[in-house]
């Protein structure tokens, strides 16, 4: 830089870091302790309407309206039931654990793609599990779930 | 700088303030249908309490409820109550049905059904079920 205010001389004026440089090593250290570094995403559930939710707006429903629940029993088993709409007899399908003792998930997401194929009202199941079910096996089912029908219900009763 | 830089754009990408506790460890699942967490109330499920809006609610025991919050067949009378008064604090009570629940991934289903139960029993209706995204 040149500072011609002089009488007629040149000085050169050296820019002072380091309050810059404290400014930087605060802000970065601040941004270290505040930053998250890990992704949090949410699955979209609603409550379906067997639970005690007394102020809970009612279901819209049809007069024969299709439904499809999903169990998950105490033995590993996930129990598929469709009823309603036109169908004469309630539809039952069991999928058994895989042979380590997990959830089939694999057999689900086949078994729902099957089922969404033959009934393509369906848009919505209704998920209960047993008590000892630990929550990341259900929100993994619900996961599973969520890629053939969108909408999921969740028992809270 | 480029320290500086990847901060920024990651503090930046952040789109909610989301603060699990520390014990609670959250189930990681690469999910199908990815929706980034609302700013609304929070529920969170761990190990020895239960936590609305970050304050303690119910302390639990290994995620068991204690003897007087299981005398209701479904919900925790404690936490239904703190729910309702949320629900009033709300900007819009009538309208307002959302609330984000964080959960422990051990926790057994009899708990958290009895959290949801509680929660919907307020009119809270719709739950954002956080998970952590592997990537």
């Amino acid at each position: 830089m040149v500072d011609n205010s002089g009488a007629g001389g040149s000085q050169e004026v050296e820019l002072n870091l380091a309050p810059i440089i404290d400014c930087f090593t605060v802000l970065i250290t601040y941004l270290l302790v505040t930053a998250s570094f890990l992704t949090l995403t949410a699955m979209d559930v609603s409550v379906s309407a067997n639970s005690d939710s007394k102020e809970a707006p009612p279901p819209i429903e049809t007069k024969h309206p299709l439904v499809m629940t999903l169990d998950l029993t105490t033995t590993n088993e996930i129990v598929l039931k469709v009823s309603g709409g036109d169908l004469k007899k309630e539809i039952d399908l069991k999928l058994a654990p895989k042979a380590n003792g997990a959830w089939d998930d694999d057999s689900l997401e086949k078994a729902l793609l099957k089922i969404t194929g033959r009934w393509s009202s369906l848009s919505e199941v209704s998920v209960s599990a047993a008590p000892t079910t630990k929550y990341k096996e259900l929100v993994n089912l619900i996961n599973v779930a969520q890629k053939t029908l969108p909408k999921v219900y969740i028992s809270g009763g | 700088m480029i320290l500086l830089v990847f901060l920024l754009k990651n503090y930046s990408a952040s789109l909610t303030n989301l603060a699990p506790s520390s014990q609670l460890a959250l189930p990681e699942i690469a999910v199908s249908a990815k929706t980034a967490p609302k700013e609304s109330l929070t529920i969170e499920v761990g190990r020895e309490a239960v936590l609305v809006d970050q304050a303690l609610a119910v302390k639990l025991k290994n995620f068991e409820f204690p003897a007087n919050e299981t005398q209701d067949t479904m919900g925790s009378p404690t936490i239904a109550q703190l729910m309702k008064r949320q629900r009033e604090l709300r900007p819009n009570p009538n309208t307002e049905s959302s609330v984000v629940v964080m959960a422990d991934q051990g926790a057994p289903y009899s708990t958290i059904k009895r959290v949801i139960a509680s929660v919907a029993g307020a009119g809270f209706v719709d739950l954002q079920l956080v998970v952590v995204d592997p990537q």
